[in-house]
C-alpha cells in the first residue's frame, strides 16, 4: 500500500491514464496520479513507476518513453504494439469462444490454463466490438479437463503453467531404480499416456532432452532461481512424442507378438470405440470382433481385458493364452 | 497472476458491453455474479486526476440483482483491449487444440478457421504463438465413432432431447437399454462420462461414453434440471479427484520388487512388507473396475484385500474369463 491506496488500484489507475492520454503523460502528470502522490521523494517515486511499467509488461502493456526537454520524459503506450486490432469474428466463431470458455473454465478443468485463458477470451469478446455476444448464450453442457491423475494435479499446474510462460522449474525425481535427483529443466510439453502425463524437457546439465514421468517426481514443483517469462524457445521441429511409442500396451523387448483377442457382441463396440482406425479389427462370429495388435506387454493387455468381465477371449499367440489360463486357475485356488 | 490484467480485460468487455446484466456478464465472463461484482468494485476505484466524480469508473445500478443491466461509465478509453500477451496466445492456443481433439468434424473445421483467423488478426508474438506447430498438451485423439457420439449427446443436452443408449455397464458386466435427459458430458481423468437423468434407475447417473453402443435422440423433450449439487455415488472418487475409500492389494514375493519400483514414494500410496516378501499396497480407490484390471495386469501374483466387493468383482471376473477360454 502506498498512500492508502493498494498495488492493484495504483496500477489500474496508471493504465488508465495511460490509455486515456492520447500524447502521453510526462512526470507532473504521473505524479499526481493516486498511489504516486503519496508524499516521497521523486526518486523513489519514479522507481515505483519503473517497477509498474515492468510489471505491466507482464499483461502485455509496452510502455515507450521520449526525452521531451532537460532530464523530462514522455511515457505513452505503444498503440500499435498493445491494443488489439479490430477482430472481424462471425457470430460462429464468437459461440466457438464461448464454448470453448464454459468448457474449460466453470469447473476448473483448464488447471494451469485458466488464467491467462480466461483474459484472452474476455479480450477476444472486448476486441470484436461493440455487443459481439450472441443473442442467446448456450447452455453449459460439455465439461473438459487436462488432469488425469489426481496424485499429478499439482505437478500439472505447476509446469503446464512455467510451459506457457517459458520459464525453467527445477523439482526433485526419482528414477526407475529409485535413484534420486534434483532436476533443474526447460519444459517444452506435456503428453499424456497410459492414463498419466509425462514432461518432455530439456536438461541443460545433460545437453539433451529427458522424459519424466510425473507421478515420479517428489515435493514441490518450482520455477528455477533467476527464472523469468520468455527465457528460453522450443526448437523448431521439437516432437513431442519422438520418445513415445504409438502402441496402446508397449512396445519392444518382453512384449507379446501378434497378439489376438476376441471379444464378444456386447463388448466389440468399445474396442472400436477404442482402437478404431488405429488396429485391426476384423469381424467374427455373433456381432463378435478379433482385435490384432503388433505387440503388447501381458501385464498391459490383462490390466486393460481385466475391466471386460468374461467378454472376452485371448486366441494368440498359444503361449500367452497358456500362461493367462495357468494364471487364473492359479490366482482361484488361492483365493479362499 | 496479475490482477490488473483480469480487471483490464473485464473493464474492456464490460466497455463494450453495454447494458448487458449482471447474469449474462457473468456467464460470459466465466464467473458467478459475486465475483463479477466483486471485480466491478475493485473498478469502481480506478480515475484520473483530477478526481471529480466523472473521472472514476463508475456502473449503475450499485446493487445490482441478477437481472439489472449494467451502464459503466468513464470507461470509453478500455474499449480497444490489450494485445494478447505470449501467454494468453499459448493458453488460447493449447485451449483449442485440446478441444478440438473430442470434437466432430465440423466443428474441427470450425477451429481451424478461427485459428487461422485469429493468427492473421493479431500482430507480433501473439501472432507467432497462435501460428506456430508446437503443441503444449498432447493428448490421444478418441477416434472419430467417439467424437461424433460425444457431439450427439452435447447436442441432444442443449437441446433437451430424450436420448435412448444402449449402454455396457462394467460393474454388471451386461447390456441394457435406458432412457437418460443428458445434463452434461463430462471429461475426466482418460474418460468422458454422460451425466444424465435415468429413467430406469429413477435417480441420475454418471455412463461412460465408450460403453454407449448406440445413442438415439428422441423427439422427446425433457423438463427436468440437473440437481444442484449433482450426486455421483460411486463416482464420487473418480470425478472429484477426492479419496473416499482406499484399495488394498497384496503381491507375491515374484513381483514385489516390480510393485516396489512403481509405487515407492508416490504420493497417497504406502507399501508395507508381509510375510514370505509379500508386499501390500494401499492406494487410494477411484473406481472399481479399474482396480479388478489392475490386480489382473499382475496375473495371479495380485490379491485384492479390501474392499470386499472389490476383491469379490475381481474373482467373478476371473471365473468368467478362464470360462471363456475353456477352462
Amino acid at each position: 500500500m502506498s498512500g492508502g491506496v493498494s498495488r492493484t488500484e495504483r496500477q489500474l489507475n496508471l493504465v488508465s491514464a495511460l490509455l486515456k492520454a492520447r500524447d502521453g503523460l510526462a512526470w507532473p502528470q504521473i505524479e499526481v496520479i493516486a498511489g504516486y502522490n503519496d508524499g516521497l521523494t521523486k526518486r523513489s517515486l519514479q522507481k515505483r513507476f519503473e517497477r509498474d511499467l515492468k510489471e505491466l509488461q507482464g499483461i502485455g502493456l509496452l510502455v515507450t518513453s521520449e526525452l521531451i526537454g532537460e532530464g523530462t520524459r514522455r511515457y505513452a503506450i505503444d498503440r500499435g504494439r498493445c491494443l488489439l486490432p479490430p477482430l472481424n469474428l462471425t457470430p460462429q466463431q464468437r459461440i466457438l469462444l464461448f464454448r470453448v470458455g464454459i468448457s474449460y473454465l466453470e469447473e476448473g478443468g483448464a488447471g494451469p490454463l485458466t488464467d491467462h485463458l480466461a483474459r484472452a477470451l474476455l479480450k477476444l469478446q472486448a476486441g470484436s466490438g461493440i455487443n459481439a455476444l450472441p443473442d442467446e448464450l448456450p447452455p453449459a453442457i460439455v465439461r473438459r479437463s487436462l488432469y488425469r491423475r489426481p496424485a499429478e494435479a499439482r505437478h500439472l499446474d505447476a509446469i503446464g503453467l512455467a510451459l506457457l510462460e517459458r520459464r525453467r522449474i527445477c523439482f526433485g525425481y526419482e528414477g526407475h531404480r529409485r535413484e534420486q535427483s534434483r532436476r533443474q529443466v526447460a519444459p517444452y510439453a506435456l503428453v499424456a499416456r497410459r492414463g498419466g502425463w509425462y514432461l518432455i524437457a530439456y536438461d541443460p546439465e545433460r545437453k539433451a532432452e529427458r522424459t519424466f514421468k510425473l507421478s515420479r517426481i517428489r515435493g514441490q514443483v518450482e520455477f528455477a532461481r533467476g527464472s523469468k517469462a520468455g527465457e528460453f524457445d522450443v526448437p523448431d521441429g521439437f516432437d513431442s512424442e519422438r520418445s513415445f511409442s504409438s502402441e496402446a500396451f508397449g512396445a519392444g523387448m518382453g512384449t507379446c507378438k501378434n497378439v489376438r483377442v476376441r471379444f464378444d457382441a456386447d463388448v466389440a463396440f468399445i474396442v472400436e470405440n477404442e482402437f478404431g482406425g488405429t488396429y485391426q479389427i476384423e469381424p467374427a462370429p455373433n456381432g463378435a470382433v478379433v482385435l490384432n495388435l503388433p505387440q503388447a506387454y501381458p501385464s498391459e493387455l490383462l490390466r486393460y481385458l481385466g475391466e471386460f468381465a468374461g467378454h472376452w477371449e485371448i486366441l494368440a499367440p498359444a503361449d500367452l493364452r497358456e500362461q493367462f489360463i495357468h494364471r487364473l486357475r492359479a490366482s482361484l485356488r488361492s483365493a479362499p | 497472476m496479475s490482477q490488473v490484467g483480469k480487471l483490464v480485460s473485464l473493464a474492456s468487455f464490460l466497455a463494450t458491453h453495454p447494458r448487458i446484466t449482471v447474469e449474462e456478464a457473468a456467464r460470459a465472463t466465466h464467473r458467478t455474479a459475486r465475483e463479477l461484482i466483486a471485480d466491478m468494485k475493485t473498478l469502481l476505484m480506478v480515475g484520473v486526476h483530477p478526481y471529480s466524480p466523472s473521472d472514476f469508473i463508475g456502473y449503475a445500478p450499485m446493487t445490482a440483482g441478477m437481472n439489472s443491466a449494467i451502464t459503466i461509465h468513464f470507461a470509453d478509453h478500455f474499449k480497444r483491449p490489450l494485445n494478447f500477451t505470449p501467454q494468453e496466445a499459448l493458453a488460447l492456443k493449447y485451449a483449442l487444440g485440446h478441444f478440438a481433439l473430442a470434437a466432430d468434424a465440423p466443428t474441427r473445421r470450425q477451429v481451424d478457421a478461427l485459428s487461422g483467423a485469429l493468427a492473421e488478426m493479431l500482430h507480433g508474438r501473439a501472432a507467432q504463438e497462435l501460428s506456430s506447430l508446437g503443441r503444449g498438451f498432447v493428448v490421444s485423439r478418441p477416434t472419430e465413432r467417439m467424437r461424433g457420439l460425444l457431439s450427439q449427446l452435447a447436442l441432444a443436452g442443449e437441446q433437451r432431447k430424450i436420448v435412448e443408449i444402449e449402454y455396457y455397464s462394467a460393474h454388471r458386466g451386461e447390456m441394457s437399454t435406458r432412457r437418460v435427459h443428458p445434463y452434461r458430458v463430462v471429461e475426466s481423468g482418460t474418460h468422458f462420462y454422460l451425466f444424465a437423468f435415468c429413467e430406469l434407475a429413477a435417480a441420475t447417473r454418471h455412463f461412460r461414453v465408450d460403453r454407449i453402443r448406440k445413442a438415439t435422440v428422441t423427439q422427446s423433450a425433457f423438463v427436468s434440471n440437473p440437481p444442484k449439487v449433482p450426486k455421483s455415488g460411486r463416482m464420487t472418487s473418480t470425478l472429484s479427484g477426492k479419496t473416499v475409500e482406499y484399495l488394498t492389494v497384496m503381491f507375491t514375493k515374484e513381483v514385489a520388487s516390480d510393485v516396489q519400483d512403481e509405487w515407492q514414494g508416490v504420493p497417497e500410496a504406502a507399501i508395507s512388507t508381509a510375510r514370505g516378501g509379500r508386499v501390500v499396497l494401499r492406494l487410494p480407490l477411484y473406481n472399481d473396475p479399474w482396480a479388478v484390471g489392475f490386480a489382473m495386469g499382475f496375473g495371479g501374483h495380485a490379491e485384492i484385500v479390501k474392499p470386499l466387493r472389490v476383491r469379490e468383482m475381481l474373482k467373478r471376473t476371473q471365473e468368467n474369463a478362464l470360462r471363456a477360454h475353456g477352462g
